[in-house]
């Protein structure tokens, strides 16, 4: 007897279709589309990163002012070092910044930056720029769209220029990849205005910004596509307060701490003034009463012997289990538990997770399933943030393990095995943790 | 509800069986298969692309799910390592007598690589040449011949010899070479 591969493979694909099968598939749609929106919303994000990083490429992702010179200062460093014949520092030691020219295509452009608002004295000043359009709906500047030519930081104090620094892009090329110009990392030094000229043979230590309060602004020269000539787009202030480690820094800590607690206390007051909704445990639900659930998880509660600090990071284990002596498959989150705390019902904390990776778990009448279990003792956000904001005010708080599971198959007690694609969120038993 | 997610369920609920009985040949378990035919739909759908009809779609998804196997279902050893514990049958019983003859092919299959088994499916079930099974599997089409020469001659080892209709498909795909079809078929010595 001889074997025809093509109707035997077709009679084969076909002998899985059953009422099952097709119930199992209609009944995981509503999953598939959760699933689907939250990496459609996740795509969108992306996109918007990418755009950032676009906007970062006419611009550049990152530069550290230093007092002290790199030991091989980058050759796109001006002005002194004669590669653009184009741009030229603006900035006059002790004197104003010059003011912004009267130019409608630069109003078009917004040159946004991220500066620390602290920094010890003698260390770098991270800084990342880019640039926006303000006048249409996608904001992000890409590459092609303009090209970038130089950016120039003032630092002013009292208004007037203390220090400066102009990074000029040369050898540009219209083939060039953005990544090309992409300057992340590369160090450049401030020319402080009282320290000379010749930056290359003064003391390093006298380049530095002395402790004190500073802003920066910033002035970035692009060559638009559209043909117009170049633009010289204008952003900040931003504030800079170099500290002095021997003494500024502790008093400036402390106000900085005793400001991000009272902001944490007047989230939370609120959170908790509103009446619980959503599904545990988003950020805001309450906590929902016990049931008959066939996954379990132990917390094992010397997780709460401990104060902790607002903000801090748990990493733990946390033990699942089948429950009422069932056999249960279900797929889930390679990322394992979350730590959801919760205050007065309310679930206050709850770290974001993407819960796209799963692996499928077989949990029978013996033993258990260690998952990891991390989180943080931080106030939670509606909408959800992927980096928590504030730590939790001081105070007492029962925190959970929890995990989502998509459950695949239940073989009761008796024997009975059940198909079953339900999405079930397993929740710990309580532990009372206090934060400090 | 949102024109994709319409276009979703009719998917699943016209051609949702067909799907995992493509991914079922690929990974030779039904549970599994299901769960790849969804991690399938989810990449396919959450691309975006707007104005595919069903039909068009469902090309996209058995793409999805060609390439989601072989990239290494994370979740096959795992299952494959718990499976007994459920002790259901993945194939449903039926009266016409070709369930014997469906469990030996099965077991042929589950003895060929992820590449050979992909070949075999993607010639003999779903009726690509070898330049688009070559397409398909990003191979060159002297691999994908490699593939579909061991993987049928590993079958044959253990079904018998293949009947004169799969010859002919054989041939077909790879008639640019007939000193191949000796080997392929391993009825014939050069």
């Amino acid at each position: 007897m001889s074997v025809d591969l093509e109707q035997s493979l077709a009679q084969l694909a076909g002998s899985v279709h059953d009422d099952a099968a097709a119930e199992r598939m209609s009944g995981q749609v509503r999953h598939m589309v959760t699933r689907i929106r939250r990496r459609r919303a996740a795509r969108h994000a992306g996109q918007g990163v990418l755009g950032v990083g676009a906007a970062a490429a006419v611009a550049f992702g990152g530069v550290q002012l230093a007092g002290r010179p790199p030991a091989a200062p980058p050759a796109t460093q001006g002005p002194t070092d004669g590669t653009s014949t184009t741009a030229t520092s603006t900035a006059v030691c002790g004197e104003a910044p010059p003011a912004p020219a009267d130019d409608p295509r630069a109003a078009a452009y917004l040159l946004n930056a991220v500066v620390p608002r602290e920094v010890p004295y003698g260390e770098a000043v991270p800084v990342s720029t880019s640039v926006q359009r303000t006048t249409e709906g996608s904001p992000a500047v890409t590459w092609g769209e303009a090209t970038p030519l130089s950016l120039e930081l003032m630092v002013l104090q009292d208004g007037v220029v203390v220090a400066t620094t102009l990074v000029v892009f040369a050898d540009l090329q219209p083939d060039m990849s953005p990544e090309d110009v992409l300057l992340t990392g590369e160090q450049y030094y401030l020319s402080v205005c009282d320290a000379g000229e010749d930056r290359e043979a003064r003391d390093p230590a006298e380049s530095t910004l002395a402790p004190g309060d500073y802003t920066i602004i910033a002035t970035e020269r692009l060559l638009p596509a559209d043909g117009g000539g170049e633009v010289a787009v204008k952003g900040g202030p931003w504030d800079l307060t170099v500290t002095d480690p021997d003494t500024a820094a502790p008093d400036s800590e402390e106000l900085t701490g005793d400001a991000e607690r009272a902001v944490a206390a007047a989230e939370l007051a609120a959170l908790l003034a509103r009446s619980p909704s959503g599904t545990f445990p988003s950020c805001g639900s309450a906590v929902p009463t016990d049931d008959d659930a066939p996954l379990a998880l132990d917390l094992d509660p010397a997780l709460g012997a401990r104060p902790v600090a607002p903000g801090a990071r748990i990493g733990a284990s946390v033990d699942l289990r089948a429950t009422g002596g069932r056999q249960v498959m279900a797929n889930v989150p390679t990322t394992g538990a979350v730590l959801v705390v919760v205050k007065d019902g309310v679930v206050v904390g709850k770290d974001f997770r993407d819960p796209e990776d799963v692996s499928m778990l077989s949990l029978g009448t013996e033993g258990s399933v260690q998952l990891g279990l991390t989180g943080s003792l931080s106030l939670c956000t509606e909408p959800v943030q992927e980096t928590p904001t504030h730590g939790l005010p001081a105070g007492t708080y029962e925190v959970y393990a929890v995990v989502d599971v998509m459950l695949k198959e239940i073989v009761e007690a008796d024997g009975e095995a059940v198909s079953n694609s339900d999405l079930l969120t397993v929740r710990s038993n309580a532990v009372t943790v206090t934060v400090e | 509800m949102a024109a994709w997610e319409q276009s979703l369920d009719d998917l699943v609920r016209t051609r949702g069986t067909a799907l995992v009985g493509y991914a079922y040949l690929l990974c030779g378990d039904r549970r599994e298969a299901e769960d790849l035919v969804q991690d399938a739909l989810v990449k396919t759908f959450s691309r975006g692309r707007g104005g595919l009809q069903a039909t068009s779609l469902e090309g996209y998804v058995r793409r999805a799910i060609l390439t989601t196997y072989l990239d290494g279902f994370r979740r096959r050893r795992r299952w494959a390592a718990v499976r007994h514990l459920v002790g259901s049958e993945d194939r449903a019983a039926s009266a016409d007598g070709g369930t014997a003859d469906r469990v030996d092919v099965a077991a042929a299959l589950a003895e060929l690589s992820p590449r050979e088994r992909a070949c075999v499916v993607l010639r003999f079930y779903e009726d690509l040449t070898v330049a688009g099974i070559a397409e398909a599997l990003a191979l060159s089409q002297g691999a994908v011949k490699r593939y579909l020469s061991d993987g049928v001659h590993r079958m044959e080892g253990l079904l018998g010899p293949m009947a004169a209709a799969t010859d002919r498909a054989l041939t077909d795909a790879v008639s640019d070479d007939t000193e191949d079809i000796a080997v392929l078929t391993g009825r014939r010595t050069r």
